[in-house]
């Protein structure tokens, strides 16, 4: 297992190593001369120049790229052009805030879909079912930034008016009530995937040999539902669960905008307004080491479910 | 005589799909003695595995339901029970043996484990009692009790079939079903697990009742045979009785079919032309008659009783309706 | 020794042609039928949107700004007096438009690298692939703000990011459905017979890996819709006084507490339009999908 884990590791490095050459060309791409951004708005062309010198723009592309891959192996993601702070520092201060948002929606919405899911296919073509269908595909399709403006107007906005206080906060930070509305747009559309995958995953299941079998051998429904047919449903629901991570990660950039989230989504955003490239790309980054953790976590997670994957990793 | 173990009385099972309804057993009545093993054969579609699962409240539904009939296990009739006195039952005095090994045991848990959950279910045993009395089974199939730890997709399929053999028999059920236990299996291995059977239905005193198409299983296994033919047993009788003198126009043309040792060299099958019907469009009269080579105008109007033209056998059949029988 | 012969011969009951069946599968499922509607229905509207907007895409009339819905505006009026009614249905060509393209041109690159990688496998395969991996990494609307950050945010760019987007997802579905055709005996046999490999691509293995990808991208489209109108709201995709319905929304936030009409349709014309190519790419994954038959 251990040499499982380092092997999986040492193949994310050329995978997050292709990551930053992307991330890092596209930022170069990009319009605007940092040096400009740097200076005084009078600054004269030969300021500008020198400028350009110190940071080290004037240096052909690789050897730009390979100081940037030096820095990070330092921990050094470069420095902020607009406030001047070191890159790590600032997204450092503003993950936590992420992943504890990423985190409860993700439980929250792995919690309410895996019921769903297994009461939609356990009770199939009963109003059960056809109402966790319904709720799940207007979830899948609904725009998560709709969803928390439609709270806001509700739980503040509304609820303010009619009974002179709000009843959640349409913005801020640090309790739980804080939490609530934010954790609910993001985790939304992952509880409606995962309702989906697990009614249809757990009707694969529950049409296989040995379900049938463990009825014959005189199981109740709930414990053949729990026993056998649940953690054989699982592994398309563990798969889902971490692709859609990614498209968590992007949502919680929209959320994180809506309510005023001091997380790296809305750092990102603020970055992008103001050209501040360095602190852009440094957050790109972040988000796909994440995910990539994140994958392999799920693979890891296959082999707890499934011992025929589990003697694969040895 | 003795009452038997298994009693059969006119049973229906209908699958309602949005095609149409599929009668796939259409009253059948049929017994099993304590002791004894009763070979069920038939080809595809049938309705054998419909059979047994009803036996055991286990038809699925939607789309199956059971529609008619009794069946007495011990004198008293399964389908008047509550679902948990049927759950009593399951997996304790009536066992199943599926098709396909391969598919029958759950991936996720080790075999003994799922040998032990029977136990525990059943007999109440303490989780550590019934792992142990799970390797003792394990070994009495064949299996060496060390390898109760390992997961099905470490056993062959042969393997597979023992550990669930050993899973049927766990809690000495007074009636085993076999459907189809050997067919996925190749050859040889088919062999080793009829001897596994043969032997333990003697230890255990089990009733067996023994599904299969293959014919040569059968005359091998069983006591008593009965044939089905589109959700109807069209003939029963012994062992002997069938396959030395079969009665039934069915059952004679599959007996042509097969390929006989002692016959000549040259003298070709006679298979019988033609398929069997649609179970969502059985014919009004005999269900044999669109392909039964002595068909009578009767036969396309009337649905055959059970007529008796020997001692023990019983046909559904119009060309013996002079020996009388029980309509 | 055994009966078995007989075992296929009984199958053969009521064979339809594929798309005969796919039809007959498709119209029984309810939900299938009510996504196309609203699909015929949205394109219409959206071809017909001069037409059917009772009033033009930008014509203000700074005397009835903030106006809440009534029978002369039924959804409300915004900031500078427009008819939001009439902005959502110009902005549908917009919504629909977007989701077209980009995954066209996620399907078509993709495609083709999928293919490419799929087919003739080795080292190709391996490159095509690995760079896919690494785009995946990183997660797919985060890619679109770097892309449309570097490329200066509007419409255009917005949906080449989004189509950009779109790529790793078809190449890996077209790869796969590639490789299990691949192998199939009437391939081998083109082959055999000399036709050439793009010949059998385009011939063979495209139209047999067509059931799949129909699926994908139908609901890709729906997802599509949704990741443009989520970077508009952020402002970095169609920018005022573009009818898009995210850009709308966006500016719809501002005003919240006092117009919610401004923020609330615009929302819901999205959600209805992703609902509906989720019906149908439903639809069409239970009608050509023969395990999920029952
Ligand atoms: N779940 C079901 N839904 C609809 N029809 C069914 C279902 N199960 C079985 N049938 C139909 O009932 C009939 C009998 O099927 P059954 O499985 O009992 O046959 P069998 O004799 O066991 O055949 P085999 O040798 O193939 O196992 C067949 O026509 C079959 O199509
Ligand atoms: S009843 Fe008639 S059709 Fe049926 S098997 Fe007998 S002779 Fe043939
Ligand atoms: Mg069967």
């Amino acid at each position: 297992m251990t040499s499982f884990l380092l092997k999986r590791l040492l193949a994310l490095v050329p995978v997050l190593l292709g990551a930053s050459f992307i991330v890092f060309s596209i930022m170069h791409l990009t319009p605007g001369d940092p040096a400009v951004l740097l200076l005084p708005q009078d600054a004269s062309a030969e300021d500008i120049a020198v400028m350009r010198e110190s940071l080290g723009l004037n240096r052909p592309f690789l050897v730009q790229y390979g100081s940037f891959l030096q820095g990070i192996l330092r921990g050094d993601l470069g420095t902020s052009f607009r406030s001047g702070q070191p890159v790590a520092g600032l997204i450092m201060s503003r993950l936590p805030a992420t992943m504890q948002l990423a985190a409860a929606s993700l439980i929250v919405a792995i919690i309410i879909g895996l019921v769903a899911g297994i009461v939609a296919a356990v009770r199939q073509y009963t109003l059960w079912d056809g109402g966790a269908m319904v709720t799940a595909l207007l979830g899948v399709s609904m725009p998560n930034f709709w969803l928390g403006l439609m709270l806001i107007l509700f739980f503040s906005v509304f609820w303010a008016g009619r009974f002179g206080s709000v009843l959640l906060p349409a913005s801020g930070y640090g309790t739980i009530q804080h939490m609530i509305m934010p954790a609910i747009v993001l985790g939304t559309a992952h509880a409606a995937f995962v309702t989906r995958i697990t009614r249809s995953s757990m009707l694969e299941v529950l049409r296989q040999d040995y379900i049938r079998m463990a009825r014959a051998k005189g199981l109740s429904p709930f414990r053949v539902v729990a026993i056998h047919a649940l953690r054989n449903a699982l592994l398309p629901v563990v798969t889902i669960v971490g692709l859609r991570f990614g498209v968590l990660l992007g949502g919680s950039v929209v959320t994180e905008r809506i309510f005023a989230w001091p997380g790296i989504g809305r750092l990102l955003i603020d970055a992008v307004r103001a050209q501040d490239y360095a602190v852009v790309q440094g957050i790109i980054l972040t988000y796909a080491i994440i995910f990539s953790l994140v994958t392999l976590g799920v693979d890891l997670i296959y082999g707890l479910v499934d011992p025929r994957i589990r003697s694969q990793y040895r | 005589m003795e009452r038997p173990l298994l009693e059969v009385q006119d049973l229906h099972v209908h699958y309602k799909t949005d095609d149409g309804t599929a009668r796939a057993v259409n009253g059948i009545d049929f017994s099993i003695h304590r002791g004894e093993t009763l070979g069920l054969v038939g080809e595809t579609g049938a309705g054998k595995t419909t059979t047994a699962l009803a036996l055991l409240g286990l038809v699925p539904h939607p789309p199956g339901k059971i529609t008619g009939g009794r069946i007495l296990f011990q004198g008293e009739n399964l389908l008047e029970k509550s679902g948990k006195e049927l759950r009593r039952l399951r997996g304790n005095r009536i066992s199943i043996i599926f098709q396909d090994p391969m598919t029958s045991l759950n991936p996720l848990f080790p075999a003994g484990k799922q040998i032990a959950e029977n136990l525990t279910l059943h007999q109440n045993l303490p989780p550590r009692e019934a792992l142990k009395k799970a390797g003792e089974l394990l070994a009495r199939v064949g299996i060496p009790a060390s390898r109760s730890g390992n997961y099905p997709h470490e056993f062959s399929g042969g393997m597979k079939q023992r550990v669930v053999i050993a899973m049927a028999l766990a809690c000495n059920p007074a009636l085993l079903i076999a459907d189809e236990p050997t067919t996925a299996l190749d050859v040889t291995i088919q062999a080793q697990i009829l001897e596994i059977l043969r032997d333990l239905k003697e230890d255990f005193g089990l009733s067996l009742l023994m599904i299969s198409h293959d014919l040569g299983v059968v005359a091998e296994v069983a006591d008593r045979v009965a044939v089905m033919y589109a959700g109807d047993i069209v003939e029963t009788g012994s062992v002997g009785q069938v396959f030395e003198e079969p009665r039934h126009p069915y059952t004679i043309g599959l007996l042509n079919s097969l390929p006989d040792i002692d016959a000549p060299r040259g003298e070709s099958l006679q298979p019988i032309t033609g398929l069997m019907p649609d179970p969502m469009e059985l014919p009004r009269g005999c269900s044999f008659a669109p392909r039964c080579p002595r068909v009578m105008p009767v036969c396309e109007e009337q649905k055959p009783p059970v007529f008796s033209p020997d001692q023990g056998r019983g046909v559904r059949c119009f060309l013996y309706h002079q020996t009388g029988g029980q309509p | 020794m055994s009966i078995t012969e007989n075992k296929t011969a009984a199958k053969i009951i009521r064979r339809r042609t594929r798309f005969e069946e796919t039809w007959r599968q498709f119209r029984k499922n309810q939900g299938a039928i009510v996504g196309t509607t609203l699909l015929v229905f949205l394109a219409t509207l959206a071809l017909a949107a001069p037409l059917a907007a009772p009033e033009g895409l930008d014509d203000q009339h700074l005397g009835r700004r903030f106006q809440p819905p009534s029978r002369e505006n039924i959804l409300g009026t915004d900031n500078l007096g427009r008819d939001i009614l009439s902005r959502i249905i110009h902005g549908s060509r917009l919504s629909l438009s977007i989701g077209f393209i980009t995954t066209s041109i996620g399907l078509v690159a993709g495609g083709s690298l999928g293919a490419i990688a799929g087919y003739y496998g080795g080292h190709r395969d391996q490159v095509i692939m690995r760079f896919m991996d690494i785009i995946l990494a990183i997660p797919g609307f985060i890619f679109a703000v770097a892309l449309v950050t570097a490329l200066g945010p509007n419409l255009l760019n917005l949906m080449i990011a989004v189509g950009l987007n779109s790529i790793p997802y078809f190449a890996r579905i077209i790869r796969s459905s590639v490789l299990s055709v691949k192998e199939e005996e009437y391939i081998q046999a083109a082959r055999v017979i000399g036709c050439s490999n793009g010949w059998i691509i385009a011939r063979h293995v495209i139209p047999n890996a067509f059931a799949p990808i129909l699926v994908q991208a139908t609901l890709r489209i729906g997802d599509t819709i949704i990741i443009a109108a989520g970077l508009s709201f952020l402002g970095l995709g169609a920018q005022p006084p573009l009818p898009e319905w995210g850009a709308m929304l966006s500016a719809g936030r501002q005003y919240l507490r006092d117009a919610w009409w401004m923020a609330t349709f615009p929302g819901i014309a999205i959600m209805i339009t992703v609902l509906a190519f989720n019906l149908v790419g439903d639809g069409l994954r239970d009608a050509l999908d023969p395990r999920l038959k029952s």
